[in-house]
């Protein structure tokens, strides 16, 4: 087994150290006691010692950079143990890939590749729900006629907030407290029952997940946690979870129970790593949220992702086999209560008849890019497990971690995120000659340049007159990100990754060309750097060496687009009214329909054209 | 079988007593000559007649009448110390803590105090000073027994008991119930025992857990609420020191639902630790939080119509239950 070292907490005032100098290098020897890491904080340095012997066999922060305490900085384990079969992973990237180095703990690299702090757990902390009033003794559920303010609006306790209008009268709800409308939780035109949330007001941030357009979104979007010392956990569990010996507090004790979490999977920040309420919510806050916007459903799943349920409720629900996720709740901000529970067994809202969590990708001409960044990259909570058994004459592989992770980060994305696609075709050749020559040119040098270095190079350009498509959408707002670092998908036996090619636009085309394969070789080979995975703000997904033509990905969240790129193929082509022959090479872009709109694509598609049919633009 | 009010139910259980035992003595302040006799609200009327040696007028000294009470019960005597009001128990709480309470425990058991501390206990309509509920307060203190009858036939049962219990029993009786509430006392010997709580009501919807005067509004509450489809079930504990939480417990699984009503203080009430044990024992039983109906955190106005806003009454445990049923809490 492998252990961890983690950022130790010396003095009560200590919130974060920096890594010093690591005194073994990777596959050196540990004896128990002995000192493998300096570690600096603001007063001191010292040394920590392995608390275990064997070997070290991985460095997840290198010397220099600074990290929460209790973030894990390295591993000790035995010798020639893979870390991604065995290790208790910082991040699910870990073990879904062989990649090993892949936790960027480092706020850095977070701040770069996760959206802007939405986090909607610590919004909605602050955020006092106005919930769906009971207007009369007979009352049962009521219709939002309107709401009178915007989200994000100024809102002064006592001013009113939205009409209701129930069978018999419509009335205005007051604000209870002052504050700003965070969030719109039941559109207009609704009917909900009473006592359902239908919007929060807080003094926080806006909460991702508004209704649009009358669409009625249970929960908010999933967010990135904005707390970096939280590293994504693995959160779907294969086996049933025994949390009782874990080193956390008895809500998040609960908490996890409810949720299914695997609390030896998810790291803490509390004291002696104690695992907190805000580990549970940052945990889920990527994963929970898409099964109840897909179920359609206004559940009780609160905007934290946690089911407010009473105890007998849940009893009564496992009796029954009722999903509570799935399950409305008529008590106080939602709760449900055992009647709840009664009325969805009669409806069949049943664990086992869950449908997945959303509608699988259905483009089938390219394998679209999955597994990202550790911040990003959280398989969605429980994964719907299979409840039957295979048919006859089916032999059943369970999903490997990485398949999990495609599997669910792709659902949602499809699912969740409205895709436009805009191609185009372009002519190749002028960029197939101006490759010969460079790499005649670097031939001495070692290096060469891939025509997938050349696209990589013009996306880049691109991206820098297009900035929607180096965005993400935060909920009611966008997020442009600074960096260009383009997300090259990689296949891996059992699926793939993608690796992260750092400030494109400022780098040339030999630079990538060195840059690619050796960030590729690093991860193949799980030696992986910080930064190598994670982090992307666009991503590219290349499968002309199959000879494949059209390539038509998913996005890869939380980017706002991805390109996917073809072969290029010799193809008769109209020029000046001759056919003529030319290497035409198409690419789709698919971008998010939220961020930008297709006139903006088909730009974005023509520049990168006009680019590459001009190719010494992109050595200029 | 007629029915008898709560007062002559209490009659009955000291006449019977003092006939079965000499020991049997009563100390107190104005219940031989004031008035009529038979204490100051004429509930043993003729009884200190029939007892002229054992049953005694005291100076206004509470400590002295339970002092006398301590050192005849270690004597060997069954002494009854009947305080006028329970408000009147504050000068003497030293000797009802510090010696009633502790004797047996002190000295292994080798000394006993079977002794009965009878005050009527809650408001009365006579201010903050004299118009107060301790029942909770008493219930804390180990060492004691406490019981609180709601109806005659508890009132005379559970005062037999207590007479014959061989540690010292506060029975708290309530103004408001001596004249007003009449019901069935079963004839010849009855005893009701200490620490078993009762059914008073059958129900599915809410549980009821309540004690003295509140039981009695909860049965008119019920009643009330019967005609609206809400069926309550309600859990007399009768004794609230040892306390018996097993029916509430047994009738929580049943309907998931549970109020506390008390008359005292909601803070620190009796009811906290109520609700506080159900949610230990029976967690995932229920449907609602725990609710709480009880007095109002104030000292009793003397103006009789804010005298009753502070406490509660049937109406209040009806509004209770209708809230809780729609899931309004």
């Amino acid at each position: 087994m492998a252990t961890e070292i983690m950022m130790p907490k010396m003095g009560f005032d200590m919130t974060e150290g920096t890594v010093a100098s690591w005194l073994k290098q990777v596959g050196e020897a540990v004896k128990k006691g002995e000192p493998v890491v300096e570690i600096e904080t603001d007063k001191t340095t010292i040394q920590v010692e392995a608390e275990t012997a064997g070997v070290l066999v991985a460095i997840t922060v290198p010397a220099g950079e600074k990290v929460p305490v209790n973030t894990p900085i390295g591993m000790i384990g035995a010798a020639g143990e893979s870390i991604a079969a065995k290790a208790p992973a910082p991040a699910p990237a870990v073990s879904a890939a062989p990649a090993v180095v892949a936790a960027p703990p480092a706020p850095a690299a977070v701040a770069a590749s996760a959206p802007a702090p939405v986090a909607a757990s610590a919004a909605a902390a602050n955020a006092a729900p106005v919930t769906m009033p009971k207007m009369g003794f007979d009352m049962t559920e009521g219709t939002v006629a309107s709401w009178l303010k915007q989200v994000g609006d100024a809102v002064k306790k006592g001013e009113p907030v939205v009409e209701i209008e129930t069978d018999k009268t419509t009335i205005q709800v007051e604000a209870e407290s002052s504050g700003k409308l965070l969030q719109i939780v039941v559109a207009a035109g609704e009917r909900v029952p009473v006592n359902t949330v239908i919007g929060y007001i807080g003094d926080g941030n806006v909460l991702a997940g508004n209704v649009l357009a009358g669409n009625v979104l249970a929960a908010p979007q999933p967010v990135a946690p904005a707390t970096p010392a939280v590293a994504a956990p693995a959160i779907a569990p294969q086996a049933p979870i025994d949390n009782s010996g874990a080193n956390a507090t008895p809500i998040a004790r609960r908490m996890a129970d409810e949720l299914k979490l695997d609390l030896t999977k998810i790291k803490g920040t509390g004291p002696e790593g104690r695992v907190t309420k805000g580990d549970i919510e940052a945990a889920v806050a990527a994963g929970t949220a898409s099964a109840s916007v897909a179920s359609g459903a206004t559940s009780a799943a609160a905007a934290n992702g946690r089911v407010i349920a009473s105890p007998y409720a849940k009893k009564l629900a496992a009796e029954l086999s009722v999903d509570l996720a799935r399950t409305q709740g008529s008590g106080p901000e939602g709760r449900i209560v055992s009647d709840d529970v009664k009325k969805a067994a009669a409806a069949g809202i049943l664990v086992s008849a869950q449908p997945s969590a959303a509608p699988a990708p259905t483009v089938a001409v390219a394998q679209p890019v999955a597994v990202s960044a550790p911040v990003v990259a959280q398989p969605a909570a429980p994964a719907p497990k299979a409840a039957t058994p295979p048919p006859a004459g089916t032999r059943r592989e369970p999903l490997s971690k990485m398949r999990q992770t495609i599997a669910s980060r792709l659902a949602q994305s499809k699912g969740t995120v409205p895709h436009y696609y805009v191609a185009t075709s372009v002519e190749m050749d002028a960029a197939l000659a101006m490759r010969v020559q460079i790499n005649e040119a670097l031939k001495a040098e070692g290096v060469k340049v891939s025509v997938n270095d050349l696209v990589l190079r013009a996306t880049a350009l691109t991206i820098k007159k297009f900035p929607k498509f180096n965005a993400t959408f935060a909920g009611d707002a966008i997020d442009y990100r600074e960096n260009i670092n383009l997300g090259v998908a990689v296949a891996m036996e059992g699926g793939l990754i993608v690796i992260n090619v750092r400030d494109v636009d400022k780098k040339t085309l030999k630079q990538i060309g060195a840059e690619v394969p050796a960030i590729a070789a690093r991860v193949r080979e799980g030696k992986g750097q910080p930064g190598d995975m994670g982090g992307q703000t666009f991503t590219t997904s290349n499968l002309g060496m199959y000879g494949v033509e059209d390539v038509i990905p998913i996005i890869n969240q939380p980017d706002s687009g991805i390109l996917g790129i073809g072969n290029a193929i010799q193809t008769p082509v109209v020029k000046d009214g001759q056919i003529v022959v030319r290497s035409m090479m198409k690419l789709w872009l698919a971008a998010d329909h939220r961020v930008t709109d297709g006139a903006e694509g088909a730009q974005f598609v023509a520049e990168l054209k006009r680019l590459l049919e001009n190719p010494w633009a992109l050595v200029l | 079988m007629s029915e008898i009010t709560y007062a002559q139910a209490i009659a009955q259980a000291l006449r019977e007593e003092m006939k079965r035992d000499p020991n049997v003595v009563m100390w107190g302040e104005d219940i031989v000559n004031y008035n009529k006799g038979g204490s100051p609200y004429g509930v043993y009327r003729g009884l200190p007649q029939e007892f002229p040696d054992r049953i005694f007028d005291t100076p206004i000294a509470e400590e002295g009448i339970i002092g006398i009470a301590i050192g005849a019960a270690m004597a060997g005597m069954r002494p009854i110390a009947e305080i006028m009001t329970v408000n009147f128990t504050l000068v003497a709480w030293d000797q009802i803590v510090n010696h009633a309470a502790k004797q047996a425990h002190m000295f292994n058991g080798q000394i006993k105090v079977p002794m009965v501390i009878r005050t009527p206990n809650g408001f009365g309509r006579t201010a903050s000073t004299h118009s107060q509920n301790f029942d909770a307060w008493f219930a804390s203190i180990p060492g004691i027994k406490v019981v609180v009858p709601a109806t005659p036939a508890d009132a005379k049962g559970l005062l037999k008991s207590a007479i014959r219990d061989d540690d010292p029993v506060v029975y708290l009786e309530h103004l408001a119930l001596y004249h007003r509430v009449k019901g069935h006392v079963p004839e010849g010997e009855h005893l009701t025992p200490i620490g078993v709580a009762d059914y008073k009501r059958r129900g599915k919807d809410v549980t009821i857990v309540t004690w003295g005067r509140m039981t009695i509004e909860s049965l008119k509450a019920a009643d009330v609420l019967a005609k609206d489809g809400i069926d309550i079930e309600i859990v007399d504990l009768r004794s609230l020191r040892p306390l018996d939480l097993s029916l509430a417990l047994e009738s929580v699984h049943k309907t998931h639902r549970v109020i506390v009503v008390e008359e005292g203080w909601r803070v620190g009430g009796l009811g906290a630790e109520i609700a506080a044990s159900i949610q230990e024992l029976a967690f995932n039983d229920l449907d609602a939080p725990i609710a709480r109906v009880a007095g109002l955190d104030v000292p009793m106005p003397y103006a009789e119509n804010l005298e009753r806003a502070t406490l509660p009454f049937a109406e209040d445990v009806v509004a209770a239950c209708k809230a809780m049923m729609a899931n309004q809490y």
